[in-house]
């Protein structure tokens, strides 16, 4: 202790008490989001029971109980009256094993699943469902669930939500979304009619309603939620502030925090992760790319000129070649720009293409959409094996594929691999329009 | 959609009472509100009166806490401030908690070992003849402040820790204004004994 002797006085009591307030550590962000998650899935929870509707009319549980006592008991035999009453509560719960609420969506993949039960005035609690759950299963009003696979729920009017492995989300009990505590989901949510409740996923960080569209949301730890729309408008909101975020764009909300949307980054059908380098045995190099609606694709050549320019139609789709003049290498850098030009945002790593006309071969032909069916087709060299998205297919003698398949919630794209007989790999990521 | 229950969006009385309705609405961002806003008082208010509390005690009492908030929302009225209505709990939940754990059975043996840890100690000020408060002096403070009549700690807490007005205090612990007075008077005049006791060995 430095302190010198003296004795303390009320003003310096007084600084103390109000300066320990100020100092001490409080709980750490990781804590308070955990809270925060709890909170909310409570809320979500109480929104079914009466202790939250005394408004509409309905007795609370407690006041329902003292009117039952009121009536039977004289006030000495109230406690008596009161035990009796909870046994018999109590045993009607017991008898009746609560009841599930009402089905409204089927699953597909595996989940942990804390079921909801309601019992007699509206109380609802949760029993975990043992084991996994299978494809097939429905998921109710009220559930709780953890995805343990990447995981599908198929509402009765199309809507589709796809959990990633480790979302951890509840279903509102109204039907009209879900409480997204952590992990990711895409949706792909089937237009709402007007006067229709919109869609809305509750978090943490802010709430999301829409009223028709696709998109992705990805909760990360610290309270952040990272929302992209690849289709349609996304209204986002937090503590502070309310906006919309359009097809192309993302926007990562935070509680109390301004909520400035920006563009993706440019999705190229010849690009994916890990793979920045090509090698194609034609000059002009067909490519798929999705950016913002109406915006300019733009090319870069390694001398820092503009190679090409390509404009995305009104869904931000682009179907076009890149025409490389010479066999060798070039290295291409992307980036966007948006309609009005003020915004912009690029790939990260530059794009080696490598032109040598005397390379492997895999290419798609044709990639049609029928609702969730898609078929493609496509040619590699003979005897080569070729899988589309792990799927293999036979290929013909002359070196021609052709694959159908239902296509997921959310997917975007599709991968096709094909390995020749020298076990030289090729693969072609195709954008499904 | 109406947001006059957010920080700077409404005022006083209204403010809150808007803000407990779209609690009891089911209103997500509303609750979120909530929490943002009153997440460090209630923590501060109930680390100073159960001083033993690891951080994951804490954690479950200010859980329980905004629970009960959220159960307890459809029935604020604005009778109190809404600042009020919530340390109502968090002290109901505190308490709950102080006497699950028998702290006050605790407090000597927890005494000797009780650490800074949680204190910030970076000032270099040497004393308060000077007329600054180190860490060092805040730490004996909530030693001292442990070992008060849980009474006492309770309004000395929420009347500066919290810088509640002295109505507000009553208020939460349901007591009259002159009691509450009469409260931080002795415990006040007892921190001084303990802290003056401590200087001086």
């Amino acid at each position: 202790m430095t302190t010198g002797a003296g004795a303390w006085n009320d003003a310096q009591v007084e600084q103390a008490l109000v300066l320990s307030g100020k100092r001490i550590r409080l709980l750490s962000d990781a804590r308070k989001m955990r809270i925060r998650a709890a909170l909310l899935a409570e809320n979500s929870r109480l929104s079914k029971l009466i202790l939250r509707k005394p408004a509409t009319g309905v007795q609370s549980r407690r006041s329902l109980l003292n009117q039952i006592l009121d009536a039977f008991s004289p006030r000495m035999l109230r406690p008596l009256a009161t035990l009796g009453t909870l046994i018999l509560l109590g045993g009607s719960y017991v008898m009746l094993g609560g009841q599930r609420l009402s089905p409204t969506a089927a699953l597909y993949g595996g989940a942990i699943v804390q079921e909801a039960r309601q019992g007699p005035f509206g109380v609802t609690w949760y029993l975990s469902r043992g084991g996994q759950t299978y494809n097939g299963d429905s998921a109710r009003l009220g559930d709780d669930i953890v995805a343990s696979s990447p995981l599908t729920l198929t509402y009765s009017d199309g809507s589709q939500i796809v959990a990633q492995t480790g979302a951890h989300f509840h279903i509102l009990e109204d039907g009209n979304g879900v409480v997204l505590t952590s992990g990711r989901i895409s949706s792909a949510i089937t237009p709402r009619q007007p006067g229709q409740p919109r869609f809305v996923v509750q978090s943490a960080a802010g709430l999301i309603t829409v009223k028709g569209t696709q998109f992705d949301l990805d909760m990360q730890p610290g309270i952040a939620l990272v929302l992209r729309t690849e289709e349609g408008v996304v209204s986002a909101k937090n503590d502070k502030q309310e906006i919309d975020v359009s097809t192309g764009e993302e926007l990562e909300i935070k509680p109390g925090e301004a909520l400035v949307s920006r563009l993706q980054v440019p999705r190229l059908s010849i690009v994916r992760p890990g793979q920045q380098r090509i090698v194609s045995n034609r000059a002009d190099i067909g490519f798929a790319a999705r950016i913002v609606p109406e915006g300019v694709l733009i090319a870069i050549g390694n001398d820092g000129r503009e190679f090409a320019r390509f404009t995305a139609n009104s869904a931000g789709q682009i179907n076009e070649k890149l025409v490389v003049p010479a066999e060798g290498r070039v290295l291409l850098r992307f980036l966007q720009e948006s309609p009005d030009g003020k915004r912009r945002s690029a790939l990260s790593a530059p794009l080696d293409i490598e032109y040598n006309s005397q390379a492997f071969t895999l290419r798609v032909d044709t990639l049609r959409r029928d609702g969730q069916r898609v078929t493609i087709t496509g040619s590699a060299d003979p005897g080569s094996t070729v899988t589309v998205d792990g799927v293999a297919v036979s290929v013909g003698a002359d070196g021609a594929f052709a694959h159908a398949f239902m296509m997921h919630a959310g997917q975007a794209q599709v991968e096709v691999i094909s390995i020749d007989s020298d076990n030289g790999s090729t693969k072609l990521l195709q954008l499904i329009d | 959609m109406s947001n006059d229950y957010l920080v700077g969006g409404g005022s006083g009385r209204d403010s809150d009472i808007a803000l407990a309705a779209a609690v009891a609405r089911n209103d997500a961002t509303a609750v979120n509100t909530l929490f943002s806003e009153y997440v460090n008082p209630v923590s501060r208010y109930v680390v100073h009166l159960v001083s033993d509390l690891t951080e994951s005690d804490l954690e479950d009492v200010v859980q329980e806490t905004f629970i009960g908030v959220l159960r307890s929302a459809p029935e604020y009225r604005g009778d109190c401030s809404m600042s009020t209505f919530i340390m109502r709990i968090a002290h109901h939940k505190a308490i709950d908690a102080l006497r699950r754990r028998q702290v006050v059975e605790k407090h000597e043996s927890n005494f000797a070992s009780m650490s800074n840890d949680d204190i910030d100690i970076s000032d270099g000020s040497t004393g308060i003849e000077d007329g600054i408060i180190t860490g060092q002096h805040i730490a004996m403070i909530r030693r001292s402040l442990s070992e008060l009549p849980e009474d006492q700690r309770q309004a000395i807490t929420l009347r500066y820790v919290l810088g509640m007005k002295v109505d507000d205090v009553a208020e939460t612990m349901k007591l009259s204004r002159r009691m509450v007075e009469l409260l931080i008077t002795r415990g006040r005049s007892a921190l001084k004994g303990k802290l003056s006791g401590l200087l001086e060995s």
